[in-house]
This record gives structure tokens, sequence and C-alpha cells, in this order.
């Protein structure tokens, strides 16, 4: 397994307060990844770290083998990059914005994002102020994927979307990636379409990583037990963290054992997780309480 | 693609590029108007004549006071279009983007940001040095009308209402703005601060070159509107120029009221020579590049090392 993207004992502090500590993660080759955590948990912080738009206060970063701190032109070079808001030009055209791209990086496929975009059919000579708020980030997405880089930051592109545009958004995406081997890196809230798209899931919480799996891994090894008493009764060890389902009913994750997941679980330890509650569970367990100077878990 | 990245810039920018292009060519038009008819109508000889006016004068007294009016104002508008160019076009340029994000958007397309720096401040200097001369031109235009005996390569006369100094001032403004947008990336109070900020850098580059000035004054040979009058002196009976507290100290009588009085001293007037107008305005101009570039510099440097926002 290549890894790249990397970040080694990374850590980011903005005055005295710290985003991210002790973060040590790999995203590997050719998978799409995604990156899901609590308000604040670093999400942005990290994949800013990434193209080189935030310096590490400690620790590595590898973006494609290029250390964005030292050379963040190679790194913006590896990577196409999708911010939460596409922040396009609003009185060029897209047309325009293609062309702006091409002024902007040598070797930017003016004709790939055309491709993308008239594929979406979205005007080439409408205004960027004119289009909603998906066919902006559609718009944003095929820029990046102009670019041909080999890796793409997408951070929380689907926040503003409507389910119709997340889908499409996520087809694009996962078309594009798949067809050309990419490797993909998606910070999103939404749970539904992470499973969709992705193959891996990072957990970010706690000021680090709570979780970082494979998707069909994170499903096996995870299984919710009902009823508020149950949580009491869980070994601490198996217990990754309770918290309420959407009735009002005490929820807990727990922990599978390896061997348990391959044969059939006693009736004890529940039903399936699902992928949200896998990611509700790690972050209830890694609910951060922010204190000057440091981070620690809640009581 | 310096020229995609030219349109794209003006595109982008292109309402406070039609704001400054309307402003200079109605100047252009009014100043050219009041110019062409003040020269063609013959108020000016008119208004020299000391003999009863003709018929002729008097019917275009009431329009020459007019053109006349509006001439001066122009006058007056020329070192204000310095600024309002400078810090119109320079102001948001960097900031807004900043501001808006859109920023971001380049960075992560451009791994070089100093690419995109260039390609959105080179366009917009050359254009608030190409207005800013025109308007310069109108203002040499305007001297002449008020000051028809200068010979104005060689005289003071309008200085620092004319000439090359516009266009460097423009652009010494449009460099400070273009810096403290970078700085601050808010737009208004960039071009609040970039306004304040530009006031201060003239006024310490004018006091410096008054200074200069003043240690090169030489006694100026008399009625010479060409000349820049700095000082006055009085000239002792032995050739030494004194001023009037060393000649009260050197001959009290002349503060007695029943005495000679300093009119005694010849008075000489100390100052510029018209024929060094084009070296002192050339030196103003030339500090005032060099101080442009320096806040350019800033304003990459920051580009370079700063957040996205």
């Amino acid at each position: 397994m290549t890894a790249v993207l990397e970040a080694h004992g990374f850590g980011k502090r903005y005055r005295r307060r710290w985003a991210l500590r002790g973060v040590d993660l790999i995203v590997p080759e050719g998978s799409i990844t995604a990156l899901v955590g609590p308000n604040g948990s670093g999400k942005s912080t990290l994949i800013r770290s990434w193209i080189g738009f935030e310096r590490p206060t400690e620790g590595s970063l590898s973006t494609g083998g290029v250390d964005p701190r030292r050379d963040r032109g190679g790194a913006v070079r590896k990577v196409g990059y999708v911010p939460q808001t596409p922040s396009l030009y609003g009185n060029l055209t897209i047309a325009e914005h293609i062309r702006l791209a091409t002024t902007l990086r040598d070797g930017f496929d003016a004709g790939l994002a055309a491709g993308y975009v008239d594929r979406l059919a979205i005007p080439l000579s409408a205004s960027a102020g004119e289009l909603s708020g998906g066919e902006q980030a559609q718009v944003g997405l095929a820029l990046a994927l102009g670019t041909r880089a080999r890796i793409l930051l997408l951070d929380e592109p689907l926040a503003s979307l409507d389910p119709l545009a997340r889908r499409e958004f996520l087809h694009v995406l996962v078309d594009a990636v798949r067809s050309a081997g990419h490797t993909a890196l998606l910070s999103s809230h939404v749970i539904t379409d992470i499973e969709q798209a992705c193959d891996r899931l990072i957990v970010l919480g706690k000021g680090h990583t709570l979780l970082d799996v494979s998707i069909a891994e994170a499903l096996a090894h995870h299984r919710v037990i009902e009823g508020a008493t149950a949580a009491t009764a869980i070994p601490p060890e198996r217990l990754v963290g309770s918290f309420p389902s959407p009735a009002g009913d005490q929820l807990a994750l727990v922990r599978v054992p390896v061997a348990k997941a391959i044969g059939d679980r006693p009736r004890e330890d529940g039903r399936a997780a699902t992928l949200e509650e896998v990611v509700i569970g790690h972050m209830a367990a890694g609910r951060v309480r922010r204190t000057t100077g440091r981070i620690e878990a809640a009581a | 693609m310096i020229l995609t990245a030219t349109r794209l810039t003006y595109r982008i920018n292109r309402f406070e590029i039609r704001a400054i292009v309307g402003a200079t060519v109605l100047s252009a038009v009014v100043s050219a108007i009041v110019l062409t008819w003040l020269q063609r109508s013959g108020y000016v000889d008119c208004i020299n004549v000391f003999d009863t006016p003709s018929i002729a004068c008097l019917q275009m007294m009431s329009v020459g006071a007019w053109m006349t009016k509006i001439a001066s104002v122009s006058l007056r508008l020329v070192p204000v279009f310095s600024y309002m160019a400078g810090i119109l076009l320079g102001g948001p340029l960097i900031a807004r983007e900043l501001d808006r994000g859109t920023a971001r958007l380049a960075w992560s397309l451009g791994p070089s940001r100093i690419r995109w720096f260039a390609q959105r401040v080179v366009p917009i200097l050359i254009l608030v040095a190409g207005l800013s001369f025109a308007i310069g031109v109108v203002g040499e235009r305007l001297v002449a009308i008020f000051a028809p005996d200068a010979d104005l390569p060689n005289s003071f006369a309008g200085y620092g209402t004319r000439g090359v100094l516009i266009p460097t001032t423009a652009l010494l403004v449009a460099s400070i703005a273009i810096a403290v947008g970078a700085l601050v990336g808010r737009t208004m109070p960039t071009l609040l601060l970039a306004l304040m900020l530009s006031g201060a850098s003239f006024a310490a580059i004018h006091v410096v070159n008054e200074k200069m000035m003043a240690a090169e004054a030489v006694p100026l040979a008399e009625n010479s509107s060409n000349d820049l009058q700095l000082d006055s002196r009085f000239r002792l009976p032995d050739g030494r120029l004194v001023t009037y507290e060393a000649l009260s100290v050197i001959d009290p009588s002349i503060n007695d009221v029943n005495g000679l009085g300093p009119t005694t001293y010849p008075y000489v007037a100390i100052g510029i020579p018209g024929t060094r107008y084009r070296e002192v305005e050339g030196r103003e101009a030339l500090v005032q590049l060099v101080v442009a570039a320096a806040f350019l510099g800033l304003g990459a440097f920051v580009v370079g090392r700063r957040r996205p926002g």
C-alpha cells in the first residue's frame, strides 16, 4: 500500500488553542477516503495543511511525497482542491474560469474541465454568479479535475448541496477518481453519501485520529446495543461510545473482536451498526472539551 | 497567456476600471472643450486688455468666467485623480480576492502565488500609469492656460499638478493600496487605511524633497515666473545674504519705525531656477517609484506567506 497523503505527529495551534495534535494517519493511493469528525475537530485544518494553506506547528506532512511546509508550490502541483464554498469569481463566466486556470497552472486540461461542466449541462457562457450552489460546487470540482492532479482534496464540498446535487457531485467524483486511478480525500458530515462513495473512513476527534479503517472493516467490527441500561453492562474495553437514537433511546457502539466479526455473533452483541452509528459512536467517545493550550476528553 | 491573464484581470476588476476610465475620459473631454474654447474664442486676450473691452469681449465674459472656473477646478482635481485612481484600482485588487475567497481558488490552482500576484498587479499598474499620464498631460495643458508666459519644460509653474509626477504619485498610491490589501485582506478597511498611509507617504516624500530643495536653493533672477521661490533674504553691502532675523541683529535700526527699514537692503528671492525643473521633478518621481517598488515587494512577500483566508 503506497501512501499519498501522510501526517506524522502533526499538530496545529492557533494562538494558544490546539486544533489538532499528534495526528498520525496515511491515505493510501487509489482510495476514496472519508474524513469525518465533529465541528472544530480539525478536518479543514488538516486538508488545508496538506495543500500548504496552513503551516504545521509540530510534526510533518507529506503530499504525494512533497513536504508542503518546505515546498508549497510542489504540494499544490500534486493536488486538486475543492473547498466548502467554491468561491468562484461572480462576474466571470465558467469558460473564463477555465481560461483563468490555464493561466495559473501549466498543463491545466481545459478540455477535460469543460467536458465535466458540459456533462452536467452547465453552460460555459453562464456567469458564475448566476449558478446555484450545487452548480458552483460542480464547477469547483471540474476545475480541480482539470488540474489532472492525482490527489483530490475535498473540504466539505457537499455541505450546502441538496440531495440531488450531492448525488451528482459524488457521481462525477467517483467516476473521475476510479477511471483515472486517482486518490481522493473527502471531508463530510453526510454519512449516507460517504458510504456510497468512499472506501475508507477516518474519524477525527479529541484533536487526533479516532478511527482509520476501511468502510467494510468499520461496519464489520462494530455493533450497536440498544437500551438505556445496556451500556453499563458492556466491558469498558469493548465500549466505543454511547449516544441517543433519534427516538431518544440510548445506544451503545461496541467493538466486535476480529474473530467474532467473521463468524456468527452472539445475540448479546446487539444489531449490526450503520456507518452513521459507527461515526457517531466514535465522535461521542472523542467529544472534545477544549481548555487553553490542551485538549481533553469530555467527562 | 499574458494577454488572457490581463484580460481576465480587467474583467475581474471591471467596475473600478470603468469608473476610473470614465473619470479620465470625462476629465479629458471637458478639459479639451474648455481649453479649445479659451484658446479660440480670444477670451484670454480680452481679459488681458486694460482698455475698455470690446462688445465681443463683453459678450463672452459670462461664458468665459464659467470656462475659467471649470479649468481651475479641473486643475485642482489633477492631483486628486492620482489618489483616486491608485486607491480605487489598487485597494480592492488583492483585498477583495482575499475577502471573497477567490484567492483560495486561484492559489489552489496555481503553484506560484507570485505569478498570480504579477498577473493581477502588472495590468492594473499599467492602466493606472496610462490613465494618470493622460491626466498629467491634461494638467500640463491647463497650466499652460493659467501661466501663458511660462516655459513649461523649464518652469515650476503648476509643480505637482502636471507631467510625470501625476503617474508616479498614482503608482505610489496604488502600490501602497495593493500592499495594504494583501496585509489586511478586507476591502473597506484597505481603502481607508491605504488612503491614510498614502497621504502620510506622499507628505513624507514631499517634506524630504522640500528640505533637499531648500539645501540647494540659490538666489533667483528677478521677475522670473519659471523659478520655484522657497524663501527670501536681504543682501548686505558686502554681498552676504541674510534672513530678516539676522539682519535685525546686524542693523537694529531696520526695526525703528522712523528708520530706513529693511527696504534699504535689496530683497533677494531664493529657490530653484526653472532650468532645474526636469531634474527636480525626475528626482521626486524616482523616489516615489522606489517607495512604490518597496510596497509592491511587501505585497508580494505577504501574498507568498499568508493564509488565503
